[in-house]
């Protein structure tokens, strides 16, 4: 028969929660049943029984009062009105307990929202798993724009691949109305659409070959025509050109998928691209950001296997590409696309909250721990009264459980503040907070959380507590703790004192990293300058008159009192997009060689005004024609290695035009464009001005004499005396541009100082809770060995050596974790500085040194401040 | 709480052990309240209504030795105290007297 016999954790829980007669019949009931069972239904689906029996019958049989004998018990209710007199006796106890549960339970809490909603949540259109971006890469650049060549190869030639679509961009005046209004324009192809699966909420979607019809997104539906249905069919004026509108696409459904330059902008207007534009298999221009579906059955893997496959059989055919021949196609879900670039450094932010939640519970679970120890006497006295060890365990357990949901509520409190806070703060490159809130499996998390903390300071301690009888504790009495209590609570201390070490020391390396981001020398002014993307509907026929406009414009905004100068650039520092173009030495041609650099096409003042420094030569003239340039000290450098490269020839070649020679009238400082984490890349300056009916983009910067934004309403009134339909697009300050360079950094900075100082204030709670305790509990001894003529000062030093040595302890251990478990992570995080840098380590050691001997030390201090008369007469 | 004041659970436990006569043990209970009564009820809640009932004097019960089938351990047969017989007694007489006057509601 012992095959039959009642699952042993079946008989196990049912003697943790019951004793006595109660506890006989039941477990008999319950094997009487379990036999039937097992002969009915066979021993598996008898065992499910049991278990779903079991499971569902613990919390109610907690309740049931024991046998009719000696030892009936009080139920529940009545656990947990002596639960709230132990609380109400020591509050200072159980409000440490709680509110450490929800400091750790709450950040836990928050950070797994953001990381949910960011990262893990699904995306807001229907085929959003099987939607790839297809990125080429080259050596010099990772996340290339194709161009029509291969996205036209890609089409035809990957069979895993259905629907490839691409995308571009641009910003276009919407004319008409009270005043014109720049808007973000995506133009797609005909197949974007559907790959994505996506329907508009009124209206239709544009089909091929209707390339004068528009779908406007909702929020520019909400702005300017006030949700009105009537705007289908309606006629809007794109820079003078007339578009029909069919459709509106929904709330809440960003679909434009390419987040190039930071921030990923949801368009206003999405069209689509004239035929001509993606047909043939011209390589000159990378611009086309193509997205596919996958082949329904085709795996990600699949496809990326016939992509690679596909652009070996391309690039051994191709001799002329923008990029360079060697081009591989990377094929990545869109939402590893888009989140890729912030998922590592949400993951970490979490991993380091679970470090303080991990700290939190350490900490509780020592408090539990010695509380369990210190409340010895009362159960060996309860357990000769004739409580059981179930009933003990129960009532332990119970004031566990009330400390947790306390702990649990409050900590979902500090969630909710957390998450407020977190969006609040959170840097605008962060894509996809919109999905951000607390949820269900938000809620789910923050219980599992509180649950695990309930079991790890709850049942262990209570276990522990009941194990001894009353003889052996009076015996003991309450001169020392056991040795194997004294070394879990030792390890506690270890552990806390290494996590933190780490949390602490990540947190000095991301400070580090964000100096040297402020500190870096960009090779520009950040302060007083406003850039902005000046679109004017009408240039004229001529280079001469479009010169004369961009003069006028000039001109006009210096009149302003505030305005110090004004500049032209097809682009701005930190403002994303590339334009870039070869050049060559006349040695470097001679020999067929060219060198890659970033173009710059800039009216005179254009340097003047960005305080980008002139190292020699001049500047531009009105007067100068295309045969002169200016190149930073990156591509004299590499053109003209350790020569003069003033009054040298240059040869430059943009992509589309002819090889053309100009003469170096002037070197430049090296600028980042791209900001503080990237090197300043070789860049070489034309004139605008000869070309200034060319141009598809003229960025304007204004130096003011204060804060640009002050100065806003009258740039845009002085280019609007020029001409009335001129807006300034996209103005931003460059002093902004910088902040959102820096934003997520700070933004991963500021979190981790958070849960450092956090950890650390919890180490040196536990590290003093520790002390305190063995303090008080070798009361007692101290005292006799005070009466028999110690000296005190000795006492001290030993007191005090034994927390140093487990606050060094901590740190060697976590000196480990550092080297082994943050050098990889961190890597990618840090700029200049590296992760396992001695200097951070060294420092944060200190810190937490200095910390940890203060909770050792005073303590100790206050054992010595014991009468031996008074502990020898307690004890 | 008064003695003969119980829930509609307890009332139906009552009326199962009565209808069970000797034969009252929790499992028996257990099964006829589903099949008699459509309660199904979790083991746990059935046992604390028992040991409720026993506390309140309206229930008895009869230990039978530990047997192998039970695994060596002990099993009650519940039986209604005469306390708790008084108890069904005057709950009954208070439903027949509302019955009668409602029987009114359910004619015609």
């Amino acid at each position: 028969m012992s095959d039959t016999r009642l699952p042993a954790m079946a008989r196990w829980v049912l003697r943790a929660v019951l004793e006595g007669d109660a506890r006989d019949f039941v477990l008999g009931d319950l094997e009487e049943e379990f036999r039937l069972r097992c002969a009915r239904a066979g021993r598996l689906r008898a065992y499910v029984w049991c278990g779903v029996e079991v499971a569902r019958s613990v919390w109610p049989l907690m309740t049931v009062s024991g046998s009719g004998g000696g030892g009936r018990m009080r139920g529940l209710s009545q656990d947990m009105g002596t639960g709230l007199r132990v609380f109400i006796r020591r509050p200072g106890f159980a409000l440490v307990v709680v509110l450490t549960l929800a400091v750790g339970v709450g950040g836990a809490t928050a950070m797994y929202s953001v990381l949910r909603g960011v990262v893990l949540s699904p995306m807001e259109f229907p085929n959003a798993d099987r939607v790839v971006a297809l990125w080429g890469e080259t050596p010099d650049y990772p996340r290339a724009p194709l161009t029509v060549g291969d996205y036209n190869a890609l089409r035809e030639g990957v069979e895993a691949l259905e629907h490839v679509a691409a995308g571009w961009s641009n910003s276009l005046l919407l004319v008409g109305g009270e005043r014109g209004e720049a808007v973000s324009v995506g133009w797609v192809t005909p197949d974007f659409f559907a790959a994505l699966g996506v329907q508009p909420t009124i209206g239709r979607l544009p089909e091929a070959g209707e390339e004068a019809h528009v779908v406007l997104g909702h929020d520019l539906w909400v702005r300017r025509y006030g949700r009105d249905p009537t705007v289908i069919g309606r006629t809007v004026d794109l820079e003078g050109d007339p578009f029909e509108v069919v459709g509106v696409l929904p709330e809440h459904i960003n679909v434009n998928l390419t987040a190039f330059s930071g921030a990923r902008t949801n368009h206003d207007l999405w069209r689509l691209m004239p035929a001509g534009w993606v047909q043939g298999d011209d390589r000159s221009v990378g611009w086309l950001r193509p997205i596919a579906l996958l082949a329904e059955g085709a795996s990600v893997a699949r496809a990326r296997e016939q992509v690679d496959a596909l652009m070996v059989a391309v690039n051994a055919t191709v001799t002329d590409r923008d990029g360079g021949p060697d081009l591989r196609v990377n094929v990545t879900p869109v939402r590893r696309d888009l989140v890729g670039g912030v998922a590592g450094t949400l993951w970490i932010l979490l991993g380091s909250v679970c470090g303080v939640l991990l700290v939190a519970a350490a900490n509780v679970a020592h408090l539990m721990f010695a509380r369990g120890e210190e409340r010895r006497t009362e159960v060996g006295v309860r357990s000769a009264l004739g409580g059981s060890r179930a009933r003990l365990v129960r009532q332990f357990l119970v004031e566990s459980s009330m400390l947790a949901a306390v702990g649990g509520v409050l900590g979902l409190g500090v969630a909710l503040i957390g998450v407020r806070a977190l969006l609040a703060s959170a840097p605008p490159t962060l894509p996809r907070l919109e999905s951000v809130s607390i949820d269900p499996g938000v809620l789910l998390f923050a219980l599992g959380a509180t649950a695990a903390t309930v079991v790890v300071f709850g049942v262990v301690p209570a276990i522990r507590s009941t194990r001894s009888d009353l003889a052996t504790t009076i015996a003991r009495g309450r001169g020392t703790m056991d040795l194997r209590g004294q070394r879990v609570s030792r390890w506690l201390v270890v552990v806390q004192v290494a996590l933190s070490l780490t949390l602490v020391t990540g947190t000095g390396l991301l400070l580090r990293s964000l100096n040297e981001l402020h500190g870096a020398d960009l090779g520009f002014d950040t302060e007083n300058i406003l850039t902005a993307h000046l679109q004017a509907p009408d240039w004229g026929d001529s280079n001469a008159e479009a010169a004369s406009k961009l003069q006028a414009f000039t001109n006009r905004l210096e009149a302003e009192q505030a305005v110090e100068s004004v500049g032209f650039s097809n682009r701005v520092p930190l403002g994303g997009g590339l334009y870039t173009g070869t050049f060559a030495s006349e040695a470097m041609a001679d020999a067929g060689a060219d060198a890659e650099a970033s173009f710059r096409v800039i009216t005179p003042k254009y340097l003047e005004t960005m305080g980008i420094r002139l190292r020699a030569g001049r500047s531009f003239r009105n007067d100068d024609d295309l045969g002169v340039a200016l190149v930073d000290e990156v591509a004299a450098a590499r053109a003209w290695p350790g020569e003069e490269a003033l009054g040298r020839r240059v040869q430059l070649s943009s992509i589309g035009s002819d090889p053309q020679w100009a003469e170096v009238v002037g070197i430049v400082a090296a600028v980042r464009h791209a900001g503080a984490r990237e090197p300043a890349a070789p860049t070489v300056y034309t004139p605008m001005l000869p070309r200034a009916d060319q141009q598809p983009y003229r960025y304007v910067a204004v130096r003011t004499s204060g804060d640009p934004l002050q100065h806003l309403e009258t740039l845009r009134t002085a280019v609007q005396d020029v001409d009335a339909n001129a807006v300034l697009g996209r103005t931003r300050t460059m002093a902004a541009l910088f902040d959102d360079q820096v934003a997520a950094p700070r933004f991963a900075t500021l979190l981790l100082l958070l849960f450092g100082a956090t950890a650390l204030l919890l180490a040196t709670i536990g590290l003093h809770g520790v002390m305190a305790y063995r303090m008080a509990r070798r009361r007692r001894e101290t005292g006799i060995r005070l009466a028999l003529g110690a000296e005190p000062g000795r006492l001290l030093r030993e007191a005090f050596l034994s927390g140093a040595g487990l606050v060094a302890a901590g740190l060697g251990f976590g000196a480990v974790l550092v080297l082994v478990g943050l050098d990889p992570v961190l890597r990618a995080l840090v700029v200049n500085v590296p992760p396992a840098d001695f200097l951070t380590v060294a420092g944060a050691s200190v810190v937490i040194l200095g910390a940890g001997l203060v909770g050792a030390y005073l303590p100790a201090r206050l054992a010595l401040a014991v009468d031996p008369v008074s502990c020898l007469k307690d004890g | 709480m008064p003695r003969d004041s119980i829930g509609e659970l307890e009332h139906l436990i009552l009326l199962t052990i009565l209808n069970l006569r000797d034969g009252a043990s929790a499992p028996r209970v257990r099964e006829v309240l589903a099949l008699e009564a459509d309660r199904r009820v979790t083991r746990g809640a059935l046992y604390r209504s028992l040991d409720r009932l026993g506390e309140k004097g309206l229930i008895e019960w009869s230990v039978v030795e530990p047997s192998a089938e039970r695994g060596g351990h002990a099993k009650r047969f519940y039986r209604v105290s005469p306390v708790g017989m008084e108890v069904l007694r005057s709950r009954r007489a208070a439903l027949e007297r509302l019955w009668a006057g409602a029987s009114g509601a359910f004619e015609g």
